[in-house]
């Protein structure tokens, strides 16, 4: 079951997501690794898992000390899968295997009593009661996260150490070398007599341990459940999020500023902020344009992320969001050219819309293009993506397309384009270092997207932009000619 | 009835006993030490496998550890069946070793002690801390040859160095042996060490506690009279020996972050003559891995060799018998030592306590 391949995200930000999630055990990250997008048959499970993180997202803003003292716990946890393994095969359980087991019960417990005194109410987080599990391996009226074969499991065993014990002592006292040798002998088939009893005690106790294998194996998947869904309301915590709604599946996607995580985090570090994206991508197509530069594929990038991360069981990272429960999530971003295989970025493409329109079988779902056919020639890219436009307005796909292709017509096609540029007469930074070039340009960038009323329409700002990254006077003055 | 000895390591929060070679008797002296002070809560660890029953590399018997109750014991799991004390198993400390996790456990029982502990410096680090956690009140560290010990030193505040027969029939190279280890180790602290070496330094101790394994490129660096960088270098390549070379007719520190090797030091006395200028500087004594003659002649040359972390050598030990069955005169041996050595010079095997132990 550990051999089960991690779920690999379409995006790259959901990749970071999921990498960045605060999970420190064996368990929590075990229940990454079985994680599974939803499908639209899922939708009422969906649902309810969305109830238990609105739940616990609500209790995390208002306990912010829970969330430390339930990590502390998780921290601790040592994976015992192995332990629990030997004794479904009915191993005799050697003394790690019983402390651990012992540990993990007093964890759980630990965890149980904190989630318990709480006013956190969950009905997918239950923790078996494994109290008697902690005494059975600790006998002794005072519960210690140490452990030892006490005793108290047998008479003899008491007896015999007694005995040893008084031993040691004389072997200490001896001064003659020969008579402490005799000691030593006599001590050494005690020994034997101890280890023995100790065989036979755990035996025992692994016989007794037998009934509670299976709580034990639900209390391991308990512990990795309620730590990744604790760790996915701390990514709600963290960044602008919403509980998404789910329409009927012919309902456009409707994204009401929503951030891309990964990017927010980039931006805070240089002391910028993300500029929220507001979009609607309908049954059919949705057609982006837009100057270069102008935050395109940051905007595909953040939605086909967030519906990728609702479908995960995550909120929204978005003021408000709500779309269909998507079968599947495809993204082309014509940057999977590998010539290792032979595969030109165009050719890669290709290759992905046949994947994609195996997939449009079965079911429905999200797909994203970002500048497709950009690598080949602009007579006939244009026409590539014109006719990817109709084939997704016939199939039944929410499509969204970026382009710079002039022309495309599609009359029940939604349009956009990003504000661009705020000035057309920005001055140059006194600076020529390519970062104040940047950092010049983005400051007078306006990434917002505005809804089109008619056909889409291209802007001509590629010579702007360029001028504006300082580029090579002669080489401007060439290209201005051209313009003329 | 306590000893000299113990009496002189009686202070020690965290002590490291060390050979010169192996079967230099750093068990003896371990059990030893263990049988004189019986204070409650001492803690043992050792670095990697030792304590074996037969010695893994010459196939002769070794003393395995006596430990008596109370005692802290950090081993491996494998070898916690081996181990025939009583035990509670006390803490996880999720350091791994070829023979498994580290586990700490206490001694509810006198009884033989089988010890494999971390091997880096970081984890001895983590594991000296989890020790005095669970309120160790002495550790020990059963250490290897000096060279292979830096993790023992380090961690260290108080170092025993055992030496004997097993190096050489020759009780002259056994003295000779000795005294050049004991001068390495014991090499003095750098005075006003240029900041840029501090801080390297420091980024490097921070990071042995993660990960001691990746070795940067660049791991020694030169820094000239102004306490600027001059240049770094790798110290695995013999063009590093020309650099230094090149820029010690000026004042120059080079400070290695890892060890110092024979080879560097032999191209280094290849390409220059007057060295005068030149301070070598590491962390402790054991990052030297020099020869006799390399010190004497660096010396010769005026190039002073300086530490930044002193150890604290607190006395040489003497096992007479070698492990192939002979016997050197002990009186004799331990009086040249005491000529050339500015610390004590014991025969633990002469000390009647140990004899109860083995």
């Amino acid at each position: 079951m550990n051999n089960q391949k991690p779920y690999q995200p379409a995006t790259a930000v959901t990749a970071w997501v999921l990498a960045n999630l605060n999970l420190s055990s064996p368990y929590g990250r075990k229940a990454l690794k079985t994680l599974r997008p939803a499908r639209s048959q899922d939708r009422e499970h969906l649902e309810n898992s969305l109830d238990e993180l609105t739940v616990l997202i609500d209790f995390c803003r208002q306990n912010r000390e829970f969330g430390q003292k339930a990590h502390g716990i998780f921290r601790q946890l040592r994976n015992i899968a192995g332990s629990v393994l030997n004794l479904q095969e009915e191993l005799v359980p050697d003394e790690t295997e019983l402390f651990e087991i012992k540990l993990f019960a007093m964890q759980l417990c630990e965890m149980a009593a904190l989630v318990n005194n709480s006013d956190l109410k969950l009905t997918s987080i239950l923790f078996e009661d494994l109290k008697p599990l902690v005494r059975l391996l600790n006998p002794d009226e005072m519960i210690v996260s140490s452990f030892y074969l006490h005793e108290s499991y047998s008479t003899e065993l008491k007896n015999i150490r007694n005995e040893k014990r008084l031993l040691e002592n004389q072997i200490l006292a001896a001064t003659d070398p020969h008579l402490a040798d005799q000691l030593r002998h006599q001590r050494s088939e005690l020994v034997r007599c101890e280890r023995e009893q100790e065989y036979q005690i755990r035996k025992t106790l692994g016989q007794q341990l037998k009934p509670w294998l299976q709580h034990l194996n639900k209390s391991m998947n308990m512990f990795g459940h309620f730590e990744l869904l604790l760790a996915k309301a701390e990514a709600a915590v963290t960044w602008p999020s919403c509980r998404p709604r789910i329409s009927e599946s012919e309902m456009p996607l409707q994204a009401v500023e929503a951030i891309n995580p990964q990017m927010y985090e980039i931006l805070k570090v240089q002391g910028k902020e993300f500029t929220p994206v507001t979009l609607e991508v309908i049954r059919g197509t949705t057609l982006i344009t837009g100057a270069n530069m102008g935050g395109k594929s940051v905007a595909l990038m953040t939605i086909a992320t967030n519906a990728e991360l609702v479908r995960l069981g995550f909120f929204a990272f978005a003021a408000e969001f709500s779309m269909p429960l998507f079968d599947y999530i495809y993204l082309i971003a014509g940057d999977g050219q590998n010539q290792a295989v032979g595969l030109s970025s165009f050719g890669a493409e290709m290759m992905q819309l046949k994947e994609l329109t195996e997939l449009t079988r079965q079911g429905s779902g999200l797909a994203v293009f970002d500048e497709f056919a950009r690598s080949t020639n602009p007579y006939e890219g244009r026409r590539f993506v014109q006719a990817l436009g109709e084939f997704m307005q016939q199939s039944d796909l929410h499509g969204v397309i970026a382009t710079h292709y002039d022309g495309i017509d599609l009359p029940r096609a939604v349009c956009y384009q990003v504000v661009g540029l705020k000035n057309k007469n920005i001055i140059l930074p006194d600076s020529t270092d390519s970062r104040a070039l940047i950092d010049n340009l983005c400051a007078n960038m306006d990434y917002r997207l505005r809804k089109l009323d008619g056909h889409s329409e291209v802007p001509h700002d590629a010579l702007h932009i360029a001028t504006l990254l300082d580029a090579d006077p002669r080489f401007l003055s060439l290209l201005k000619k051209l313009y003329n | 009835m306590p000893d000299r000895l113990t009496e002189l390591v009686a202070d020690c929060n965290c002590l490291a006993i060390i050979g010169t070679e192996k079967n230099a008797g750093k068990t003896t002296v371990l059990n030893h030490l263990l049988a004189t002070d019986r204070r409650p809560g001492q803690a043992i660890t050792s670095i990697g496998y030792d304590g074996e029953n037969v010695d893994q590399v010459t196939g002769t018997d070794k003393p395995v550890i006596y430990v008596g109750r109370g005692t802290l014991v950090a081993t491996a799991n494998d070898l916690i069946g081996q181990c025939d004390f009583t035990r509670e198993l006390v803490r996880f400390t999720n350091l791994y070793t070829p023979l498994g996790e580290v586990v700490i456990l206490r001694a509810l029982s006198d009884g033989y002690a089988q010890i494999a502990g971390p091997s880096t410096t970081g984890q001895m680090a983590i594991l000296t801390r989890m020790l005095q956690q669970e309120k160790a009140g002495r550790i020990i560290i059963d250490g290897a040859a000096a060279r292979k010990s830096t993790a023992a030193v380090t961690t260290a505040d108080g170092c025993i160095l055992a030496t004997g027969a097993s190096y050489s029939p020759d009780p002259e190279k056994v003295v000779e042996h000795t005294t050049h280890i004991a001068a390495l180790l014991t090499l003095p602290a750098a005075k006003n060490l240029p900041d840029v070496i501090k801080q390297a330094y420091q980024k490097v101790e921070n990071q042995v506690a993660n990960d001691m394994g990746a070795r940067q490129a660049a791991d020694c660096m030169l820094v000239d009279g102004n306490e600027n960088i001059i240049i770094t270098g790798n110290s695995l390549e013999d063009s590093t020996a020309e650099l230094i070379a090149t820029h010690s007719s000026k004042p120059l520190c080079v400070y290695f972050t890892g060890a110092i090797t024979a080879r560097l030091v032999q191209k280094l006395l290849e390409r220059s003559r007057e060295l005068r200028d030149l301070k070598l500087i590491a962390a402790d004594g054991t990052r030297f891995l020099l020869s006799a003659t390399q010190l004497s002649e660096l010396k010769r040359r005026g190039v002073q060799l300086l530490v930044i972390k002193p150890v604290n050598l607190l006395a040489v030990t003497v096992n007479p018998w070698s492990p192939e069955g002979f016997y050197l005169d002990s009186n004799s041996l331990c009086a040249r030592l005491k000529t050339v050595l500015s610390v004590e010079v014991f025969d633990i095997m002469a000390d009647k306590a140990t004899s109860k132990v083995l």
